[in-house]
């Protein structure tokens, strides 16, 4: 039995520095990537993130990477924004999270990018909803900016529902509830596919049926294995790679007539379904991102750095915990590169 | 942390039926009582203490 808020100890590596594992729960995914990065000899911080405060300018806590498992879309953004501020390297990173967590900042990024998306409109208010469903036509799907689960999901087929879902839409508190995403509705084999990716790898992939028009696994969708055939593992990484890398959910919509489209990436993503039930996919799946975790690390004996878009570009800035008189060669910094310890990936 | 092996069994803060837990279980960890079927929450160890879980917020997910 483990208290969240402590330090779990392996058998260490580098200059002892955890890595910070911050969640909300320690659901089957952090339970196994806490152990993930115990066979790597990583020793590990928990925080709950429920526990978090700060004050600007605050030194860098002694980490050499968060692993950011927030469960709540607001303050997973938050953690990766205030640990990056601090100079450390988080995954996933603030600015990828800010994309994915916005379905449409996502699927603009994904389209300027070039990946094929569902036809999609945008509407600022719900009194100019009627005009963007009209844009993607009928039947369409309006989806809440930032949900998750499934939830929030209409699919309107007529006229009516179109007039209903948008006075509903006006009813609501927020003006972010208020905005308008419609997306045609994609015929699907009764499924959709998910690409789970670590970095540059993709590491997996899963069909997800279900009797229902949406096929997340929160719904009750079933998973089954899906051959990561290269066209699927090309779009996965370039949607990735778009969203500014990490790691992901890609979920894919193969259409009836003969499409193959980037529906969303999600940057807290699970990977249970992904296992199909399977242990030693799971353990795979977790050690993949416990490597890309750790291939995000600052080097050994640097100090916290400038982060930039995810990125270390320099270290070495000097924080009240690193004495200017000492500061640790700045060498690797130029490069603004992470030594990568990704070969030893299953 | 403390990662040591705890045999507690804890009462439901809900209909009180007891809630024994894996050896691995860790605070936020989510557990079902077999009493009642509420879902608590792990909320500290030594002693164990469980909650009701929190609802399902609006941003919470993947």
């Amino acid at each position: 039995m483990s208290d969240l808020s402590g330090t779990a100890t392996g058998a260490g590596t580098g200059d002892g520095r955890p890595v910070a594992l911050i969640a909300s729960r320690m659901r089957f995914e952090e339970k196994l990537l806490l152990e993930a990065f115990r066979r790597r000899g990583a020793a590990v911080e928990v925080i709950d993130d429920r526990t978090l405060s700060y004050r600007v300018g605050d030194p860098a806590p002694a980490w050499r990477v968060v692993c950011n498992r927030s469960l709540a879309g607001t303050r997973r953004l938050e953690v990766s924004r205030m640990y990056e501020s601090f100079g450390l390297p988080v995954v996933n990173s603030a600015a990828t999270v800010a994309v994915c967590d916005d379905k449409i900042h996502s699927t603009l990024v994904l389209h300027a990018a070039g990946l094929p998306v569902p036809a999609t409109a945008v509407a600022l208010t719900p009194a100019a909803g009627e005009e963007a469903v009209r844009r993607v036509g009928l039947p369409a799907v309006v989806k809440p900016v930032n949900g998750s689960w499934g939830r929030g999901l209409c699919k309107v087929n007529d006229a009516d529902a179109v007039e209903g879902v948008l006075a509903l839409k006006e009813s609501l508190p927020s003006p972010r509830q208020q905005l308008v995403y419609a997306q045609e509705f994609v015929r699907t084999p009764q499924r959709d596919i998910r690409v789970v990716v670590a970095g540059d790898r993709a590491v997996t992939a899963v069909h997800r049926t279900g009797e229902h028009w949406i096929g997340n696994v929160a719904r009750g969708a079933r998973t089954s294995r899906c051959p990561l055939t290269p066209e699927l593992e090309d779009l996965a990484l370039r949607a990735a790679r778009a969203v500014g890398g990490g790691l992901l959910g890609v979920d894919l919509l193969e259409s009836e007539d003969g499409r193959l489209l980037v529906n969303e990436v999600n940057s807290g993503v699970e990977f249970r379904g992904a296992a199909v039930g399977d242990e030693a996919t799971a353990l795979a799946i977790a050690d993949a991102f416990a490597g890309h975790v750790l291939s995000r690390a600052l080097p050994d004996g640097t100090p916290p750095g400038v982060i930039h878009g995810g990125e270390l570009l320099r270290t070495g800035v000097p924080s009240p915990r690193t004495p200017p008189a000492a500061p640790p060669p700045l060498a690797t910094a130029a490069a603004g590169t992470v030594p990568s310890q990704e070969s030893d990936n299953p | 942390m403390s990662l040591d092996t705890l045999t507690e069994r804890a009462a439901c803060p809900d209909c009180g039926a007891g809630v024994d837990l894996a050896a691995d279980t860790g605070v936020t960890e989510i557990v079902v009582c077999p009493g009642c079927t509420a879902e608590l929450e792990v909320v500290a160890v030594g002693p164990l203490t469980l909650a009701l879980a929190p609802e399902i917020e609006e941003d919470w997910g993947e």
